[in-house]
């Protein structure tokens, strides 16, 4: 079956940056399948995202040998093709639910406003039951609100539920839950696979939560200072990490399982190499050729991992949970 | 170990457009000296209300605040900066709570100008000393807070509320904005913070694992209303609570694969008399609705609003 999403080398390079923010990303989405892509800040997952919808505007460069969903060449359509591509689609979850609502205008107002006029009062209907699905209570009354009128957990479901009108191919989620309480997180998240099932809905998850990752994605790309390190299913990723970043940052996070009120595990950034591997002067096992040459990524059945010391990287450092 | 600061009995209602939230219902609440107090909820239960009141910005309706054994109304009223220097806060957004205009070496001055301590010379060989304290160097005294990362200005916001030395740091959601890697070296620093200088945290947080490793006690709140609190382990291995259970469980299921029923846990209408969770609780029966709820203790250390919780833990469901 052809992929809804396909990404071929993708690079974006900002204006006057001394580096790519996303330095080569290749990866693939088929139908119903939910691909994360995980990493710090500052890691360029948000770029990507922005750069394969085409947002990022003139202070980003953009190259590519394909960008292309659902069969419509994305790299080289118009503006006009763009947003109609956008909004027949795609749906789109922002990260900061406050700031990526216009403030002077009602919600619904906001959301309906892409549609052609005549299927307006069938969108606000739609609306209405998607926020009744996201947990919004009174969501008749809320939707003729304004942005301030609602917390920014409302938002953030507010914005899911807009993003899935008219019945998208595929939703981009940037940090969809990160500010969303952990019961209103496990809804959503069992919201999104029904859909997945239920819509034929593709899905593009930035975050790094790991624990929301591990339930929705089935495969996995790590990126780390604008680079694939480690890309793979998402069972093979979490569960047995093979590059050293991967596994330092399963160890950051705190856990249940974890020893109470003892230091976690954090690497102090000492500046990006210049040549050779972005993760080596942070890595604790890099070693001479670490700093001087570029890692390619190596695959294998269950993924791929840009490491020198891929191989040995399990019996080296253990993965603190 | 008498309470370096005790909520006791508090109420506090807003008025709203049509009616009132009841963002404090009877809320006890001791932090001793030197502990962490992990205080938990989901949004809209009345977490950052407790911080505010805690301090001192908001008034209370009723009941009684006492920090180190006198009255907060009274502290306040004869002098409010002594209060200020002892209760320091560290808030969620950690470039919002920076003057944008002012270098950092300025606001990491800016509380000992306002309290009056030490010359102009001797405050800024503190400031870089605060600065160095959690884990920035001289470097970033002259930078503005635009040029710096999240983490780094969430420092800086640490090393401002250490400045007068206090006893308490209230931190409401400070570590919810950081992504992972930083969020682990401030979760670290706070730790470093407590342990060597022994002041005491209120750790407001929604994220259970965060408030699990740093805490050493744990309060969980549902709407307005303290449900339990017990030591940390306690309550993560032996959650007597029903809300507690639900919490821990939704935390869970969402790590472990299993699927929530959505409906079980939409959020019902608050009801004013009774418990506010009857309406979501799977124990509930009518008497929840009719019985006045009571914070008590049913154990060493540990307290517990529900008129059912006798039943719930001897099993009779």
């Amino acid at each position: 079956m052809n992929p809804i999403l396909r990404v071929d080398s993708l690079q974006v390079h900002y204006r006057g940056a001394p580096r790519p923010a996303v330095a080569d990303i290749s990866f693939e989405i088929g139908q119903s399948e939910c691909l994360a892509i995980v990493g710090e800040s500052g890691s360029g997952k948000t770029t990507t995202a922005m750069a394969l919808l085409r947002l990022l505007g003139p202070v980003a460069e953009i190259s590519a040998n394909a960008i292309t969903l659902a069969d419509q060449d994305f790299l080289n359509a118009t503006p006009s093709e763009l947003r109609a591509f956008r909004r027949d689609l795609i749906g789109t979850v922002f990260q900061d639910p406050t700031a990526n609502w216009n403030p002077a205008r009602t919600i619904g107002a906001q959301v309906i406003q892409p549609f052609p006029r005549e299927e307006h009062e069938e969108r606000r209907n739609e609306f209405i039951s998607y926020m009744e699905r996201v947990g919004i209570d009174r969501a008749n009354l809320r939707i003729d609100q304004y942005p301030h009128n609602l917390s920014g957990g409302m938002l953030q479901r507010a914005m899911i539920a807009g993003a899935l009108l008219g019945d998208p191919r595929l939703l981009v989620a940037d940090e969809p839950t990160s500010a969303l309480d952990v019961t209103v997180q496990a809804d959503l998240i069992s919201l999104l696979k029904d859909l997945a099932e239920e819509r034929k809905l593709s899905m593009l998850l930035i975050s790094h939560n790991l624990a929301v990752v591990s339930q929705i994605a089935s495969k996995v790309i790590v990126m780390y200072s604008g680079h694939v390190v480690e890309t793979g299913t998402t069972e093979q990723v979490l569960n047995d990490p093979k590059h050293p970043y991967t596994i330092n940052l399963i160890s950051s996070i705190p856990s249940t399982k974890k020893a109470r009120k003892v230091p976690l595990y954090t690497a102090i950034s000492k500046g990006s190499a210049s040549h050779g591997c972005p993760y080596a002067n942070r890595c604790p096992i890099a070693i001479d050729p670490c700093h001087s040459t570029m890692p390619t990524l190596t695959s294998d059945i269950s993924g791929s991992v840009a490491c020198h010391r891929h191989e040995e990287t399990s019996t080296l450092i253990e993965v603190q949970r | 170990m008498s309470a370096l600061l005790k909520l006791d009995h508090i109420n506090k209602t807003f008025a709203i457009k049509n009616g009132e939230v009841k963002a404090c219902r009877d809320v006890t609440l001791e932090i001793n000296a030197g502990e962490v107090l992990g205080l938990v909820g989901e949004s809209g239960s009345g977490k950052s209300t407790i911080a505010n009141i805690a301090l001192g910005l908001e008034s209370v309706d009723s009941g009684e605040i006492l920090f180190e054994g006198d009255s907060l109304k009274k502290l306040l009223h004869d002098d409010p900066r002594s209060y200020r220097r002892k209760v320091q806060p560290v808030f969620q957004q950690p470039l919002l709570a920076l003057n944008s205009r002012r270098t950092i070496g300025w606001s990491i001055q800016e509380p000992l100008v306002v309290h009056g301590i030490g010359e102009r010379s001797s405050r800024k060989e503190r400031a870089v000393e605060l600065l160095e304290q959690v884990g920035l160097g001289r470097e970033y005294f002259d930078r503005y807070p635009h040029q710096m990362s999240g983490g780094q200005l969430q420092r800086v916001n640490i090393a401002r509320a250490l400045a007068v030395n206090p006893r308490l740091l209230i931190c409401d959601e400070a570590v919810s904005a950081l992504d992972v890697s930083v969020q682990a070296q401030i979760i670290n620093l706070f730790l470093e913070v407590q342990q060597r200088l022994g002041v005491a945290l209120l750790f407001i947080s929604h994220d259970l694992e965060v408030v699990r490793h740093i805490s050493d006690r744990i309060a969980v709140m549902y709407a307005g209303t303290i449900c339990e609190i017990a030591e940390t382990d306690e309550i993560f291995n032996h959650p007597a609570h029903p809300y507690t259970r639900a919490l821990l469980s939704a935390s869970s299921l969402s790590r472990h694969g299993a699927s929530l029923d959505l409906a079980k846990f939409r959020k019902e209408e608050v009801p004013n008399e009774g418990c506010p969770f009857a309406p979501r609780c799977t124990f509930a029966r009518e008497t929840c609705s009719t019985s006045k709820l009571v914070q008590e203790v049913i154990s060493t250390g540990r307290e517990v609003s529900c008129v059912r919780i006798n039943e719930i833990l001897e099993g009779v469901g």
